[in-house]
């Protein structure tokens, strides 16, 4: 008998983690080219650092659980990418390699590895920081004033529009500033724009699945245009929530990440919905810095739930088409 | 087979050290968790609450098999109220002895002091049979699944203190550069219990590996030996048939030799 190695028929497309993966660093790349352009040559050496801190953990981590290292494994460069992105261009470059290394060990290796982490690993190093470097990573450099790799005291800091915004105030931000990015915030959430022609690659790509950034920032929208401060309109809420803070960057890089996303369509709708819901309870009433991602990481845990409901769900009115049928005949 | 486990010195250290390694109350069982997840975030608590543990957890598992023996069948349900309150009657003065010696260790454990009356590594030990037990061994008992949870507690407490704090029993550490806040809080407690836990059955299964591979290793190795010396006693006979020509006929003249003389 002759076995032919083939792919399965009814898969079309070659799909591997390995190249969702690098689909997805390619799209972080532009967000970085926005950073260097913002703030110099700091966020580039600050993003090399996190990934290379992300990378041998990793290798490491792969030694000590008896594998092999994983040369074609981009996750964690993905990982520290992200959380480099994250953070504002000035901070002290051990905080983002000491996430990255939070990551990698605490968060995706105990649970198996890559493919089986239960929490988004970026999200939870970025969660592990904030509650350790609070302060650090609540000041933001002005944007066009590039850094240098030693950062000082004279560099001035200032509050983002998120945290202006949970304090009850309104920014005073332009629109134009606000589509190009050119604000202070974490370095490579600013630029909405270019984040936007991201996720258009990756819908083309077919590694995120269009439902489920629309459902989390809907969801956002109808929160903001419900819930606003009185000496603005429903659609400039709706504008300063999606674009002040990390929440963009979190609905296209962190919440589609296809690990800890449920597996059935209606339970990542319900998912998204659910991140939407949680994370405008954390921007309205939490005190804690990027709600995004601490309400990402409390979804994270009930993403079987999801599935778990929704197959249920299936199964019940699967029973009740029969029973009916059984009583037509 | 006897031969074989009196040889087996890792399981008899495991089994004479049960409730320490083995079948840690803690990290195996999942007893007083709330305790070392939440207020276990200093070297003093954690001594505190051994303390504490101590005092709860010998006179429960004592005089509680004694009572419940007593106890009719049909009030067997008293067991937990009353080991509650065996335990309040413990922790209460123990509570004000310490504190009027050591006022900080009190102010460290705070009110999970008290809550060590209610602790599920109390009910766990508080025993169910109806006969009267052998005192020596429960106590023996007792004392190696309190050694256990301590040394469980002084591990996080140490841990959470030197990397949270930057002290150890509230002395500074010059050498600890970075604090790490983070580490203070609950989940933290949970994510390095876990790793405690892992690390327990990392060196396990090390130490059973190692063991299984000599096990594996000594028969061939063995084996091998007495190969190696059957084939040197056979080189050694075949050695005159190996030697050369020359030598051979030469021999072989000298013998003819000596036979005509």
């Amino acid at each position: 008998m002759i076995v032919k190695s083939k792919p399965f028929p009814q898969i079309r497309a070659e799909e591997r983690s390995s190249l969702v993966m690098l689909d997805t660093a390619i799209a972080l790349i532009p967000p970085f080219f926005m950073a260097v352009f913002y703030y110099g040559i700091r966020s580039l050496a600050l993003g090399a650092l996190t990934v290379l801190a992300a990378l041998v953990t990793n290798w490491i981590s792969s030694l000590f659980n008896g594998r092999g290292i994983e040369w074609w494994d981009a996750s964690p460069v993905v990982t520290g990418m992200i959380i480099a992105l994250m953070m504002p261009a000035s901070i002290p470059f051990y905080i983002p390699m000491l996430a990255a290394v939070f990551a990698i060990f605490v968060v995706k290796f105990p649970y198996g590895g890559t493919g089986n982490n239960v929490f988004n690993p970026a999200a939870a190093g970025l969660a592990f920081v904030t509650i350790c470097f609070g302060t650090q990573l609540s000041g933001y450099p002005t944007p066009l004033e590039p850094l240098s790799l030693v950062v000082d005291e004279t560099v001035k800091l200032v509050q983002g529009p998120a945290a202006i915004l949970k304090m009850g105030a309104i920014p005073t931000i332009s629109t134009e500033q606000l589509a190009l990015g050119n604000f202070a915030g974490p370095m490579g959430t600013t630029n909405i724009l270019v984040i936007a022609a991201c996720l258009v690659y990756l819908l083309v790509r077919k590694n995120v699945k269009w439902y489920v950034p629309a459902a989390y920032l809907g969801t956002v929208c109808v929160f903001a245009s419900r819930i606003h401060h009185e000496d603005i309109g429903a659609m400039e809420s709706i504008i300063l929530e999606l674009v002040a803070g990390s929440l963009m960057f979190v609905a296209v890089y962190m919440l589609t990440e296809p690990v800890t996303l449920p597996k059935r369509p209606m339970a990542k709708i319900f998912y998204a919905v659910t991140a939407g819901i949680v994370t405008m309870l954390f921007r309205y009433y939490g005190a804690v810095h990027y709600s995004a991602v601490f309400a990402l990481l409390l979804t994270n845990a009930f993403s079987p739930l999801f599935d778990h409901l929704v197959e249920r769900g299936n199964l019940i009115e699967l029973m009740e088409r029969r029973a009916d049928h059984e009583e037509d005949e | 087979m006897k031969k074989m486990s009196k040889r087996n010195y890792y399981r008899r250290f495991l089994s004479v050290t049960k409730g320490i390694f083995l079948k840690n109350p803690v990290l195996t069982m999942g007893f007083a968790v709330p305790f070392v997840v939440v207020a276990t975030t200093s070297l003093q608590t954690a001594v505190g609450l051994s303390i504490g543990l101590l005092l709860t957890l010998v006179p429960v598992g004592l005089i509680m098999p004694l009572l419940m023996a007593k106890i009719p069948q049909d009030f067997q349900w008293v067991d937990y109220p009353l080991c509650a309150l065996i335990a309040a009657f413990f922790v209460l003065p123990t509570r004000v002895i310490v504190g009027n010696i050591s006022p900080a260790l009190m102010d460290s454990v705070g009110v999970y002091f008290s809550l060590l009356c209610v602790s599920t590594l109390l009910f766990a030990a508080r025993g169910k049979t109806r006969k009267e037990p052998d005192l020596a061994k429960v106590l023996l008992e007792l004392v190696k699944i309190w050694i256990g949870a301590a040394m469980v507690l002084l591990l996080v407490g140490v841990v959470r203190e030197i990397f949270g704090y930057g002290t150890l029993w509230g002395k500074a550490l010059p050498w600890v550069k970075l604090r790490f806040s983070g580490v203070m809080v609950s989940a933290f407690g949970f994510i390095l219990l876990g790793f405690v836990a892992a690390l327990g059955k990392k060196i396990h299964r090390t130490i059973l590996a190692a063991q299984i591979w000599t096990a594996r290793n000594r028969g061939p190795i063995k084996e091998k030996l007495i190969e190696l010396a059957h084939k040197m006693r056979e080189d050694e006979e075949e050695t005159p048939e190996e030697l050369p020509k020359e030598t051979v006929e030469e021999t072989s003249k000298e013998n003819q030799g000596k036979e005509q003389e």
